[in-house]
Order: structure tokens, then C-alpha cells, then sequence
């Protein structure tokens, strides 16, 4: 399935508009983004209310790094690294009480805010309520080869492979021993801990990992929107993420990433027309959805199949 | 306390406001020996498993795993030590197969890195895995989700779970309760065979398993250790008959 998603962006990289390739890669990049808070909450069961935090944070630090020339190379570590240090000081403050996603669900939440309230305050650096504006997109320089990535068509494709690239990642880790410990981990804290596993750590690396993807997703979209805005830190965007993976079904990471696409997408497409009541119809539909299909679209798409799979047996 | 035991208490000691659950407990537990735990119901059985495996803190006195003091270790150190238990209700993950219960049981030393890197367990876990289901007699449905298994085998899975993880003391609370007569037999026979590699520890109510698998028999009442010695000494003690067995014929 990831391949043949891989085959179908890369065949619409060569026959699509510009135009329509940046917003493409908009909708990958916040499809990858609520895969990792699948990754968090549909397999460890780790509700984060501030993933957004790490979004934001990503899209600054490459935002002002790109406007003030710095090195693509050097950006991005930097920022997974203060990413994934804030990620560890929260998860170690958040996690401590053994069962309670609540405190860290909180925490989160309030430093997003913080955050928020910090990139409007802080004028000279993050250049207040209007943000980073005019963020170039980056040159990749090495051994002496540039690789430019200012056409809209050079940066789909590498949003598109960086994107499949961290999906790969979550499926496979979900799929591996530690995949396992997750799930046991949303289950039952208490079993796992008795097992000999040391949860605090396990909670501690999921976040770290989710921090780092979100950081990541932030940092491609900096350079398509070309501005980095206080609002990227905000809990509507954390919200939103939570609800794209609610959708789509947690635990499959391939539902909330076509949902968020495809809302994204459609964002874009219906917003101009229904502008004021965009926002009513995602909601409507949520409900409806939470009412009708609460394992998401990814459940509906499961017993469809399952249907299919069942009658041909029948048949045969 | 150096006296051969592989898992004692000192004076362990745990209440609950005005409840006490553990009035001073001084307990030892011999390699190799089957201990059974017998008590009316809310008498600090399963309490004191707890307080054993680091899942309740106590509030002073000892425990000592092989002559070590791991009374501050939290529980999941204990388990790395090799002081392993069970649930009386029990603890699966019902959403996955049988093998990978007991699979993740096996990996529970590994570090996160490690976990991280295997997608298909190798075949020599495999026959690990598959050694350890047949011991508690376990041969078929590896590949089933657990949850969807009868309560007399999810109880066996969790029984693999912990002896595939090779324990110096397995703790085992009610192992036979919701058991048939039939299965309460081949635990115990398990139980036999299970007790050349180490020492268990069981809260029963079975007279009838007690009888065949333990060693020595430990008595609890309202937190406090009244008795401990072998089933004929318990037979011919008219205060234990009494107030801890009432009408149980043993």
C-alpha cells in the first residue's frame, strides 16, 4: 500500500500544476503529522493535547534559520534536538505519575500555549503576531553540489519522499517488538511494569519520537507556506490533529493520514467558498462520524473487507 | 537475612489509614520449595504479593531476593531480579496472539533499541515460546488473539508469560481459581515439574491442590502471619482449624 501511495504522488509530481503540487505537499505533510500522533495515542495510548508544540517549534527554528542563511544541514538536527530535549523534560514531568495521561495531557497543553503567547510577545526574535514572513526555501549544499529547492516541483518530491520515508518508519516500528510494547503499554501500565519493562521510558521515547516527526512535518511546511505564525503552536492545531486521528481511525496510522490529506485538501479547496461555515461542516461531520463509525474510516474500510473476504469464501 | 532463602520479608509492615494489611511480617522462602498461602477472604494475600513485587510501597521492614535488600526497587528491577508473579484475574493483552504474549514477556530484558529492531522473532525464540506453552500445556492456538481464549487458558498464557522469563521465585495468586477439577489437576502437576527450576509461592483456596503441590503452608489473617508449616501440622492445629479453615475439610 505505502509503495503504491509512493508510485501515485510521485506519477502526480509529473503531471500536475505547481500550484497544485504545493498544496499537495501541505496535505502530506499534516497526513504525516497525525500519523505520529496515531503512532502516540492509537498505539501507546499517549494523548498528547500539545503535539502541536513541536509543529510550531519546528516551522520557527527553520523559519529563522532560513532567513538568516543558515546551513539546511545544520537546521534541521538543531531543531529535532531541542525538539526531542523538550519532548524528554515534558514526558519526564508528565509521565512520573504512574497512569495518569492526564497530568502530561495538561503539561503539553499549557506549554503549547505558553509557546504561543512566548512567539507573540517576542517581537525582535519571532517577529510577533505576523510571524517569520518571506521564508525561502532551502538550498542543500554538499561537497560542493547545490541542491535547490526553490521550485515548487523539486520541493513536492522531497516532501513526498521525507513524508513516505517517516511513514515507513512509524509502520515499522509499530510493527517490531517495540510496536508490541506499545500496545501493551495502552492496555495495561501495570503488567508491563511487572513484565520488567520500565514504562516511563517506553512513554518517554514515544513522545520523543512524535516530537521529532511533528518538528520534522514543521519544518517542511515552513518553506511551502513561506511563514512561520504563533498560531502554528496553537491548540486548534493540536485539536485538529487529535481529530484527524479520531477519523481515521486510531491504531492504523494509514487512516489518519489520508483523512488529514484529504480534510487538508479539502480545507483548502471548500474554505474559499464556505468560509464561515468550513469549520461547522468538519464538526458535523465529526460528530456524525463518532456516532456512526467510532473506529473511524479505517474500521469501516477493515469490515468492508472483511465483508468482501467473507462472501467470496461463501461463494467458493 | 542470610539463611539460604531466595525471597524473605523482615518485619514487613503495611497499612491503609487504620487498616492494617501487613502487621510485621517476617516470611522466607527455601530455592526449589513450593509455598502455598492460605487465609480467609481480605486477609492480606494478594496484598502481600504486592507488597513483594513493589507494585504497593511498604511502609517499613524489609525484602530480600537472594540476599539482597530490594525493598527499594521499583517493581519492574524486582522482575529483571527474577521475582516474577501472576494475577488472580488474569493479565493479557487480549489484542494480540498467544505468541506474541508471551513473546513480549520473553523480550521484557531487552532494551529499547533492541525492541526496536526485530520485526519476526527468530526460530530459535520460536521454539523457546513454544517450549514454554507446551509446558503449561499449551500446544494449540499460538496464532489466536488471546482475548478471545476461555479464562482457564488465558491463565495458562500468563503462566507461560512468566515462566519464559525464567524466575528464581514465580508468585503465582489463585492460579486454579475459575479452574475445573481437571485443570486444577494439571496445574498442579505443572506446578511438580515447574518446581526443579524455582521456587513458587501460591495463594490457594484449594485444599485439594495445596495438599498436592506444597512444601510448607503459610497462614494469613488480617495482615499477620498466625502460621507456617506443613499441611499435617496444620491439620492438627485446633486454632487454625477453628478460625482461619472454618468447615474446610483438609
Amino acid at each position: 500500500m505505502l509503495i503504491g501511495l509512493l508510485i501515485l504522488f510521485l506519477i502526480v509530481g509529473f503531471v500536475a500544476p505547481e500550484y497544485l503540487l504545493d498544496l499537495l505537499a501541505t496535505a502530506v505533510i499534516f497526513g504525516v503529522f497525525a500519523a505520529s500522533a496515531d503512532f502516540s495515542y492509537g498505539y501507546a495510548g499517549i494523548m498528547n493535547l500539545g503535539s502541536a508544540l513541536y509543529f510550531g517549534l519546528g516551522a520557527y527554528i527553520m523559519g529563522y534559520g532560513l532567513k538568516a542563511s543558515a546551513n539546511p544541514f545544520l537546521l534541521i538536527p538543531s531543531a529535532l534536538i531541542v525538539s526531542i530535549i523538550l519532548s524528554l523534560v515534558i514526558g519526564y514531568v508528565g509521565f512520573r505519575v504512574k497512569a495518569s495521561q492526564t497530568h502530561f495531557g495538561l503539561i503539553g497543553l499549557a506549554i503549547t500555549l505558553g509557546f504561543e503567547q512566548l512567539a507573540i510577545s517576542l517581537y525582535g526574535l519571532t517577529g510577533g503576531s505576523n510571524g517569520i514572513t518571506n521564508v525561502p526555501r532551502p538550498v542543500f549544499s554538499f561537497f560542493g553540489l547545490d541542491l535547490d529547492l526553490s521550485s515548487p516541483t523539486l520541493y513536492y518530491f522531497y516532501v513526498i519522499v521525507v513524508s513516505m520515508g517517516i511513514f515507513f518508519i512509524l509502520w515499522r516500528l509499530v510493527n517490531t517488538d517495540f510496536g508490541r510494547a506499545l500496545q501493551a503499554l495502552r492496555h495495561d501500565e501495570t503488567k508491563l511494569e511487572t513484565m520488567g519493562y520500565h514504562p516511563l521510558k517506553v512513554k518517554m521515547t514515544v513522545n520523543a519520537i512524535t516530537a521529532a516527526i511533528a518538528s520534522l512535518a514543521g519544518m517542511l511546511l515552513v518553506c511551502i507556506s513561506g511563514i512561520a505564525y504563533p498560531s502554528l503552536f496553537g491548540v486548534g492545531l493540536s485539536m485538529s490533529v487529535l481529530i484527524w486521528v479520531a477519523l481515521g481511525g486510531t491504531g492504523s496510522l494509514i487512516g489518519p493520514f489520508i483523512i488529514a490529506m484529504i480534510l487538508k485538501l479539502s480545507e483548502s479547496m471548500l474554505s474559499s467558498t464556505f468560509e464561515n461555515s468550513y469549520t461547522l461542516i468538519i464538526g458535523l461531520v465529526f460528530v456524525i462520524m463518532v456516532i456512526v463509525a467510532p473506529t473511524g474510516v479505517f474500521g469501516i474500510g477493515k469490515k468492508i473487507f472483511q465483508y468482501i473476504k467473507r462472501t467470496e469464501v461463501e461463494q467458493s | 537475612m542470610n539463611n539460604g532463602s531466595v525471597l524473605s520479608t523482615v518485619n514487613l509492615k503495611k497499612s491503609f489509614g487504620g487498616l492494617v494489611v501487613a502487621g510485621g511480617i517476617n516470611f522466607s522462602v527455601m530455592p526449589f520449595e513450593v509455598r502455598c498461602i492460605i487465609g480467609p477472604n481480605g486477609a492480606g494475600k494478594t496484598t502481600f504479593f504486592n507488597l513483594l513485587t513493589g507494585l504497593i510501597p511498604i511502609d517499613s521492614g524489609k525484602v530480600i531476593l537472594e540476599n539482597k535488600d530490594i525493598t527499594k526497587l521499583s517493581s519492574s528491577k524486582r522482575q529483571n531480579m527474577g521475582l516474577i508473579r501472576t494475577f488472580q484475574a488474569p493479565r493479557i493483552f487480549p489484542e494480540m496472539t498467544v505468541m506474541e504474549n508471551v513473546l513480549l514477556s520473553y523480550r521484557s530484558q531487552s532494551s529499547i533499541f533492541q525492541l526496536m529492531k526485530v520485526l519476526k522473532p527468530k526460530s530459535d525464540v520460536l521454539d523457546k515460546i513454544n517450549e514454554t506453552l507446551k509446558k503449561v500445556g499449551f500446544s494449540h492456538f499460538i496464532n489466536i488473539e488471546a482475548g478471545s481464549l476461555s479464562h482457564g487458558q488465558k491463565k495458562r498464557v500468563e503462566m507461560a508469560m512468566a515462566i519464559v522469563q525464567q524466575p528464581k521465585i514465580l508468585l503465582m495468586d489463585e492460579p486454579t481459581a475459575g479452574m475445573t477439577a481437571r485443570e486444577t489437576h494439571e496445574i498442579a502437576d505443572m506446578i511438580n515439574i515447574l518446581r526443579k527450576e524455582m521456587a513458587i509461592v501460591t495463594v490457594e483456596h484449594d485444599m485439594e491442590f495445596v495438599r498436592e503441590v506444597a512444601d510448607k503452608i503459610t497462614v494469613l489473617y488480617r495482615g499477620d502471619l498466625v502460621h507456617e508449616g506443613t499441611l499435617d501440622e496444620l491439620e492438627n492445629d485446633p486454632f487454625i482449624q477453628e478460625i482461619y479453615l472454618g468447615s474446610v475439610d483438609i
